[in-house]
């Protein structure tokens, strides 16, 4: 985090928790006046802002309506000023990876998921969602043809635990493994579930899975935007 | 008949209803819409009490969890329509339903009947494993463990893990096959405690519609019994519910309806959660014709309903909706904590001491250890349940509050490493079905406990 950009970081902040999304693109249009880089500003104030309002969420300080105001603010920033920004400079900011996720089939629960989608998103991830009852073979397909690092599955539901061991099994059977790491999450999983079917991590709540996916494509060499 | 008509009436406008976007009736029926409700009719819900006793404040959330009835309605999935009903036909509806049902046949019948907050009624106790997963060798000796306890009214049933050996893929053939068996292994526990007409909570190894539309037939489950549906959080239902309402409708089932409202999540803290699980009660109503409600609801990091944040929530709910319909509701005992611990005494005690004073009807558990570790589950958790609640009615809120602070106390911290406990084998003997001397106890100390900081246990 980049000291001088401190006064920035608390003025987003404070808009964030107003969810004026006019106020917020009229604070992007001010920093990038004075003369910060569009890539400086996100890097150094708006990611770490970011994290400020995850963290909020994770213990509750604030619930989903005020961090789903906050994402408005932010992708109103993005798309008004900083991508417009970004391709007038030539700078590019690098996307964190790639996840195709879904509730697994026999689950039409989604509302976890949807906040993980809304996390990752916001940290820069690009999601792909199949929503919810997806079957095994079709988590494989999407992230053949997305060409995703990440394989994400949810489930609330015990008895749709097996179809999480399913992907695992179906990408060894096909030789495709080492090509996709795969996570889960979601109320009937743990990181005991996780170790038994040998999947790649667990994410206890949306803060946990963004933690997760960072980690994993620091170190994927899966492609990157 | 009056069932069938109106079930035409909520199917039309599954399909005739106002199309919306699924992100629109979430961030504006439903996150917008709470938000604004609890500003218009200034609701504020502390955390402590936990135990509230402020009709005045019950009366506000009622009237504003019908607001959001009317001005949400569910929302169908499957056809991006909201099903809506205006005031007077929910009122209606509502009015009209007589306050009471029998589950079960014979001498094993129970009818449970709507209470008010602080009534002296019985409360009827359900008692089951409610789903939490376990392998098939243990399905009939958990169940019998609870089914045996004289102060069970009626049961509802653990999950089948496995069936034949193999794992249950919920949503598949496999879910059919398992819901057979859990069907035969119920009636063998009812008929091996004697209590042939007992009602079972049905089929909890439906996922899907699939297995319930299957077993509720002549040869499995029984229109005696206690059949589910249930809500997709937030005030959402699916032609999967629906199917399901159409099935147990035409062959003469109670419905019972259930939903997960999340704290934290769309709807908010604590004064958006009590207005939305009103707005719930009275849409499974009216919407899935339950004759029985339960509400849930699951704390968004920690899943169980016994977080202290939640309870004033729960109660403050529970004694709107009881004070203001006569409809069947419940609360779901979930607590972190699993068999084998002092803690899930504690946390299953605090909840229902919140319920029974709030006006409940019937008390469900325990889902121990949030229902999602194999096998931990006993049927001492329901008689616990049992004798907590029956000593509750008739008590005063404040009195319950008091004890309920005391209880809090003892676990509020548990929650982010809780105790699981142990498995039923490890907890019970499997030869006489009896707890292990080290639960037993266990339990009689809480008993104790309980006495000493005022609750007449008999």
């Amino acid at each position: 985090m980049q000291s001088d950009l401190g006064p920035m970081r608390a003025e987003l902040l404070a808009i964030l928790e107003t969810g004026d999304s006019s106020a917020g693109v009229e604070w992007a249009q001010r920093a990038l006046a004075s003369g910060i880089p569009p890539l400086n500003l996100f890097e150094g104030c708006i990611s770490p802002v970011l994290d400020e309002v995850g963290r909020r969420f994770q213990c509750l300080e604030i619930f989903l309506p005020e961090l789903l105001e906050s994402a408005e603010v932010i992708q109103a920033i993005m798309d008004n000023e900083i991508t417009p920004a970004l391709k007038a400079s030539q700078e590019k900011r690098t996307a964190q990876g790639k996840v195709v996720i879904g509730t697994v089939k026999g689950d039409l629960h989604d509302i976890g998921k949807n906040m993980v989608i809304l996390m990752l998103e916001l940290n820069g991830f690009d999601v792909t969602d199949l929503g919810t009852d997806v079957a095994p073979a079709d988590f494989i397909e999407m992230a053949q043809k997305g060409k995703s690092d990440i394989i994400a599955l949810s489930a609330i539901l015990t008895t749709s635990l097996p179809h999480m061991g399913n992907v695992i099994e179906l990408l060894n059977g096909f030789g495709l493994r080492d090509q996709f790491k795969v996570i889960i999450g979601g109320a009937a999983t743990s990181q005991a579930y996780a170790d038994k079917i040998g999947v790649d991590g667990y994410g206890r709540d949306a803060a946990t899975a963004v933690e997760l996916c960072r980690r994993i494509c620091s170190v994927s060499p899966a492609t990157r935007a | 008949m009056k069932n069938r008509t109106w079930m035409l009436d909520v199917l039309d406008r599954a399909e005739e209803g106002p199309i919306t976007l699924e992100k629109e009736f979430d961030r504006v029926f439903v996150a917008q819409g709470i938000a604004d409700l609890v500003a218009k009719y200034r609701i504020r819900i502390p955390k402590d009490p936990y135990i509230p006793f402020d009709d005045d404040l019950a009366d506000r959330v009622f009237q504003a969890g019908l607001d959001l009835a009317v001005n949400a309605g569910l929302y169908c999935i499957s056809t991006k329509r909201r099903i809506t009903f205006s005031r007077a036909e929910i009122e209606r509806r509502v009015a009209d339903f007589p306050g009471q049902i029998t589950l079960g046949e014979g001498e094993d019948a129970c009818t449970v009947r709507a209470r008010r907050p602080e009534d002296a009624g019985r409360i009827a106790i359900v008692g089951g494993a409610y789903g939490t997963p376990v392998p098939e060798e243990l399905f009939v000796p958990i169940m019998l463990s609870y089914a045996q306890e004289p102060v069970v009214d009626w049961i509802d049933n653990a999950t089948l893990s496995t069936v034949y050996g193999r794992p249950v893929r919920g949503g598949t053939c496999w879910e059919l096959l398992a819901c057979w068996e859990e069907a035969e292994k119920s009636f063998e526990v009812i008929r091996r405690v004697g209590r042939p007409g007992l009602a079972i909570g049905c089929a909890e190894t439906s996922t899907s519609d699939l297995g319930e539309l299957t077993t509720t037939n002549s040869q499995a489950f029984r229109p005696i019994d206690w059949h589910h549906t249930c809500l997709s959080s937030e005030l959402k239902t699916t032609y999967d519910q629906l199917n399901k309402v159409v099935h147990f409708t035409r062959t003469g089932c109670h419905v019972h309806s259930f939903c997960d409202p999340i704290y934290g999540g769309l709807i908010g803290g604590r004064e958006g959660m009590a207005v939305s699980i009103v707005a719930d009660l009275l849409l499974m109503h009216v919407v899935h014709l339950a004759s029985t409600v339960n509400p849930g609801p699951s704390h968004l990091r920690y899943s169980a309903s016994t977080h202290p944040d939640m309870m004033s929530s729960i109660s403050v709910a529970l004694q709107a909706t009881n004070r203001n319909t006569k409809l069947l509701t419940s609360a779901f005992l979930r607590p972190a904590s699993g068999p084998g611990t002092k803690t899930i005494l504690y946390e299953t005690a605090a909840l229902a001491l919140a319920a029974a004073t709030a006006g409940c009807a019937f008390m469900e558990g325990v889902q121990s250890a949030t229902g999602t570790h194999e096998a931990h589950c006993s049927g001492l958790e329901a008689r616990f349940v049992g004798e907590v609640c029956h000593a509750a009615e008739g008590m005063s809120r404040q009195q319950a509050n008091d004890i309920a602070r005391q209880l809090i106390a003892r676990y509020a911290d548990i929650f982010d490493d809780p105790p699981i406990g142990r498995p039923f084998p490890e907890v019970y003997d499997l030869r006489t079905l009896k707890p292990t001397t080290e639960w037993q106890g266990m339990y009689e100390e809480v008993e104790q406990e309980l006495v000493s900081m005022g609750l007449r246990l008999a």
